[in-house]
């Protein structure tokens, strides 16, 4: 008992932040705030808050730029550098319209599906969505627990607008599924509606409080996971540029649910900008190249035909902005392939710009 | 009281600490109303249940013992019976029959509404429900005499550590552990904290994490999975729920012994089973037993007699046409028990297919090397084993259907649909059971009393420790409260 409560005092030393593992210690977060209220947000939960700012800030048409990680992360970032939502609000403030930002590490595109019927039920001022497709999403297919919550799902399923979401990922499905979610949080969901709840919380609390070895513990599962993620990595030769194929039945999941963003934007008469998100040039990507063509070219067949707007910036941005991140497989660093510098950012909002301003 | 809880914990050191401090009956007293505390935790309304039930067989039982007349004491018993599995079929199966009644009615065009109902199903009632039939039987089988002390009789059936999801326990195994003072040793507590810790480690760390997995994976629409994809989420749905259920019996083996109380081993490597008669040997080892001595060998018509070492013997007097109707029936009724779905009626009957064709394959089988039939045997027995827990899992008929279909058609074993790491994982794991077997059968004997054996023994621990301080939360049930 002894030499394990050592053992793991001496792990947690190497513990690293929940955000520096997705995205490495080379790229940093960055969301901005304008007036104390925030213009982009990386969580579902943060959505009325950043709704409460800009009705606060005047209640402006709305441009919403959806995304990933790509978004709100910048590579070898310094203080007083900005990201791509920066550079546009910036762009627009003398005009009739803003921008606000939603994005989501990894996100699908059937999360950003839940993400538009919500926020366009919440705010009827949205004028403009603008969507990248990111093939690499195509692979996910989770609902992160955070988008969904029983409140939303309610909020969306009581509304006449649940009829948009495809019989592939129904909201009554993400109803049952919730249903089963607590509502006290994640860890302890096994005790919700039991007497047992109330001491497990003051326990929890109490040892919490008296004992910085359980509260680092989501770190430490953060770390530990991404040993494995490592470890497996390095056993099986996977490094960033590893070619990962596409999952047939995820990807179509996620293209239903692109689909049905077009049938909801054109029926609620919102201008749709999708665009293919810039990748590095200057090597090939890790992705199946001719699934990756076929891809692009249904997407922009797909986006045409329901009379969005069809941009393919995956050149856009120079190789010199890019920058590498910590090894997949353990030490040493790798191409990031996802995530730019701050001119990369200027120029994507600099073409988004030009789009919205027309 | 869920197992994997801070709340479980602090309560296990303050009963074992009073267990080992208090006199004999103050402390039958005190593992009574303790256990009744550790149920009340989920919801206090049910214990007055727990308590009905308790009430109820002891004074049948009683009036079995007390009853010359062999007519009457099977008219006590049936009327036994007839209330355990009225409370049973009340609260768990009530609301299916509704169902199922609704939809013939509705499929013959009658404009009638039943009821909706909303019961809740009392966490472990399928358990002490058999615990409460086997005492009554086995009073009236005179295998055992009725407990006179009533608090004696309730501590065994609402016994904490094995209240909501067994072992399920008979009282001849428990009641003369609680009649006699053991005296106290440190190896009762060192030998349950091992198992307790062990038990912890394989629902916190393994099972808890593969259950994201298995999830994602049956939330799928079944047209985004392959065949392959079926025989993957079977594996991997199987070590899950084996890991669960081993978990908690190791709990609870540990939680009794803690206190000098031995129960029983629940699971013994299952998956290392050579053929499906062997793996209902290792696996939920006491229920396999309780269906076979209290379903199964009447339902055959063997005349059910004790030896002097108070085990049931068997003497066989079917034939076998009446066998495999008893066999079909029993595990029907053991797929029924499970839950009130037919996904687990038809996951019964298959198993009974399997034991079936073990009995058929095993006639011209006899005189093969006895290394090749165990290897033989496992490599085949293992996917249908596994394949088993499909039924068990899915939702609703029409997915099993959807399921079954991929796994005949060839052009589904062409794809995959599921993440890489899945697949991955769902290998490690077999490879982790085939390890963990080898380990305790055969490596760690042989280092017992070596020097090395003991670092090698105390390091494994000191890391199950420090992994189950990191995951232990209650996140999820134990898969079997739900039966």
């Amino acid at each position: 008992m002894v030499l394990g409560i050592s053992l793991l005092y001496y792990y947690q030393r190497k513990t690293i932040k929940a955000e520096e593992i997705g995205i490495g210690k080379e790229t940093t977060i960055y969301t901005p705030w304008v007036n104390d209220y925030p213009i982009h947000v990386t969580f579902f939960r943060h959505i009325d808050t950043l709704l409460y700012g800009w009705q606060k800030s005047g209640g402006k048409d709305l441009t919403l730029w959806l995304g990933n990680s790509q978004l709100h992360s910048i590579n070898q970032y310094s203080p007083g550098q900005q990201n791509c939502i920066r550079f546009l609000f910036d762009s627009l403030e003398n005009s009739n319209k803003t921008v606000l930002g939603i994005s989501y590490p990894n996100a699908n595109l059937q999360e950003f599906l839940f993400t538009i019927i919500y926020f366009t039920n919440k705010c009827n001022k949205v004028k403009q969505i603008v969507l990248p497709v990111f093939f690499d999403d195509m692979r996910e297919d989770k609902i992160r627990d955070d988008i969904g919550n029983a409140n939303a799902v309610n909020f969306i399923a009581q509304g006449k607008d649940s009829s948009y979401f495809s019989n592939i990922l129904s909201i009554s499905n993400l109803k049952n599924k919730k249903a089963t979610e607590s509502a006290i949080g994640n860890d302890m969901k096994a005790l919700d509606a039991t007497a047992q709840e109330i001491s497990e919380k003051f326990l929890d609390s109490i040892v919490r409080t008296y004992w910085a070895v359980w509260n680092k513990r989501p770190d430490t599962r953060g770390t530990l996971f991404n040993d494995l993620y490592k470890f497996r990595n390095s056993m099986l030769g996977i490094k960033a540029n590893t070619k990962r194929k596409m999952i047939p039945g995820v990807y179509k999941e996620n293209y239903e649910a692109l689909l049905d963003i077009f049938k909801y934007c054109q029926a609620k008469n919102i201008e749709l900008i999708v665009y293919i998100p810039p990748i590095r040039n200057d090597v090939e990507p890790p992705y199946d190249m001719k699934a990756y063509a076929g891809f692009k070219k249904e997407v922009e067949k797909d986006v045409l035909a329901s009379h969005a707007i069809f941009m393919n910036l995956e050149n856009l941005v120079a190789a010199k902005y890019w920058g590498t991140k910590g090894s997949t497989s353990g030490t040493g660093s790798e191409i990031d392939f996802m995530h730019f510098q701050e001119p990369g950012h200027k120029l994507i909002a600099d073409t988004i710009f030009q789009r919205c301003k027309k | 009281m869920i197992f994997n809880s801070l709340t479980f914990i602090i309560f296990l050191a303050i009963v074992v600490a009073l267990y080992w401090n208090l006199p004999q009956k103050v402390r039958l007293w005190m593992i009574a109303l303790g256990s009744l505390v550790f149920y009340g935790f989920w919801k206090p309304q049910y214990t007055l249940l727990l308590i009905f039930a308790a009430v109820m067989d002891y004074y049948i039982a009683n009036a079995i013992h007390h009853t010359q007349n062999p007519k009457k004491r099977k008219q006590i018993l049936i009327i036994s019976l007839v209330l355990n599995l009225g409370l049973l079929v009340y609260f768990k199966y009530l609301i299916f029959f509704t169902e199922n009644l609704q939809d013939l009615l509705s499929a013959f065009g009658s404009g009638i509404a039943l009821p909706h109902l909303n019961i809740i199903l009392p966490i472990g009632i399928s358990f002490y429900t058999f615990e409460t039939i086997s005492y009554t039987v086995d009073v009236y089988r005179k295998h055992i005499k009725p407990e006179k002390n009533f608090i004696s009789y309730l501590s065994f059936l609402v016994y904490f550590p094995h209240l909501i999801a067994g072992p399920v326990l008979r009282a001849a195994d428990i009641l003369p552990q609680f009649a006699k003072r053991v005296k106290f040793n440190w190896s009762y507590i060192n030998e349950g904290f091992v198992r307790i810790v062990t038990g912890l480690f394989l629902k916190v760390v393994l099972a808890d994490n593969i259950a994201p997995l298995v999830d994602a994976g049956f939330d799928m629409p079944s047209a985004s999975l392959s065949a392959i994809d079926v025989w993957t989420l079977a594996y991997l749905f199987g070590f899950q729920i084996y890991f669960d259920f081993c978990a908690y019996s190791a709990i609870a083996i540990g939680a009794a012994q803690m206190m000098g109380i031995h129960f029983f081993e629940n699971f013994n490597y299952p998956y290392l089973a050579v053929s499906p008669k062997a793996f209902w040997k290792r696996w939920h080892i006491s229920l396999s037993n309780w269906i076979k001595d209290y379903l199964y060998l009447p339902l055959t018509g063997t005349k059910v007699v004790y030896d002097q070492q108070q085990a049931i013997s068997e003497i066989r007097n079917t034939k076998n046409a009446k066998g495999y109707f008893a066999l079909f029936l029993t595990w029907a009724i053991m797929g029924f028990w499970h839950g009130a779905n037919w996904t687990f009626v038809i996951w019964g009957l298959y198993h009974a297919f399997l034991v079936m064709m073990h009995r058929v394959i095993a006639k011209f089988t006899g005189s093969f090397n006895i290394t090749f039939l165990n290897i033989s045997g496992w490599c085949i027995s293992l996917p249908f084993l596994m394949l088993g827990w499909i039924p068990f899992r899915v939702t609703g008929m029409a997915m099993l259907k959807d399921y079954s279909l991929k796994l005949i058609q060839p052009a589904q074993y062409t794809w995959l649909g599921m993440k890489e790491n899945t697949y991955l994982i769902t290998f490690v794991l077999l490879l982790f059971v085939l390890l963990a077997y080898l380990w305790n059968r055969y490596i760690s004997p042989a280092l017992a009393n070596t020097w090395s054996g003991q670092l090698v023994k105390t390091l494994s621990l000191s890391v199950i420790v420090a992994l189950v301080i990191v995951f232990l939360r209650p996140i999820s049930q134990f898969i079997y409260f739900q039966f």
